[in-house]
C-alpha cells in the first residue's frame, strides 16, 4: 500500500542520502575526513 | 495555497533559476579544476595563482550563484503549482541546495586561508597539504550535489509528499 504512495526512487534517494550523511559524520568524528582547519 | 506568479513572472523566475543553477555548476567545475591545479602543480607560482583565483571565483561567483539559485528556486516553487513541499523532487532539491549553501559558506574558510598564504608567499606543500586535498574533495562533492539537483529539476520524477497528496485531494 505504502509503495503506491512513496515511489521507489524516493526510498533509494533517502537511503543513499542517509548513508552519505552518516559516513560524513563518522569520518569527521573519527578525524579521517580530509581537513586542514 | 500561496499566490501564483503571472505567466511573465513565472518565465522570468524560471530563466533566473535555470541560469543561476547551470552557472553554479560551471563555476564549481572551474573551482575544482583550479583546486586540482593547486594540489598537483610543480610550479609554485602556478599553485599560488590557482588559490588566489579560487578565492575570487568562490566569493564573487559561486557564493552569489548558490544563494541566487536557492532564492529563485524557492520563489519559483512557491509561485507555481509545484509548491515547496508538495513534490518529493522539489523537496529534495531544496534540501540539497540548502545543505550545499551552508557547506559552501563553512568551507570557504580554507580557501581564504590558502589565498592569503599564496599572496604572502607562505604557501607550503607540507603545511597546507590537508587543506589542498580538502578543497579537491569539497569541490568534487559540491559538483555531485549540484549535478543531482539539476538532474532532479530536469527529470522531475513523480511522487507527491503526504502533504502534497492531501492538498491535491482538496482536504
Amino acid at each position: 500500500m505504502t509503495n503506491e504512495h512513496t515511489p521507489r526512487w524516493v526510498k533509494v534517494f533517502s537511503i543513499v542520502a542517509a548513508l552519505l550523511v552518516v559516513a560524513f559524520v563518522v569520518l569527521h568524528l573519527a578525524g579521517l575526513a580530509p581537513h586542514g582547519h | 495555497m500561496g499566490t501564483e506568479l503571472s505567466p511573465r513572472s513565472r518565465n522570468v523566475a524560471l530563466i533566473a533559476h535555470v541560469s543561476t543553477s547551470v552557472g553554479w555548476f560551471g563555476a564549481v567545475l572551474a573551482f575544482l579544476s583550479l583546486a586540482i591545479v593547486g594540489l598537483t602543480a610543480d610550479d609554485a607560482a602556478l599553485a599560488d595563482a590557482a588559490y588566489r583565483a579560487m578565492d575570487v571565483i568562490g566569493w564573487d561567483v559561486i557564493v552569489p550563484l548558490c544563494i541566487a539559485s536557492l532564492v529563485t528556486g524557492v520563489v519559483q516553487s512557491l509561485g507555481t503549482k509545484w509548491g515547496l513541499v508538495r513534490h518529493y523532487w522539489v523537496l529534495f532539491k531544496l534540501l540539497l541546495n540548502a545543505f550545499a549553501t551552508v557547506l559552501l559558506l563553512v568551507h570557504m574558510r580554507p580557501v581564504d586561508e590558502l589565498a592569503r598564504a599564496a599572496a604572502s608567499g607562505a604557501l607550503t606543500a607540507d603545511v597546507h597539504h590537508g587543506m589542498r586535498v580538502q578543497l579537491v574533495f569539497d569541490a568534487s562533492a559540491a559538483l555531485a550535489v549540484v549535478l543531482v539537483a539539476n538532474t532532479l529539476a530536469i527529470l522531475k520524477p513523480r511522487g507527491m509528499t503526504r502533504y502534497g497528496r492531501r492538498i491535491s485531494s482538496g482536504a
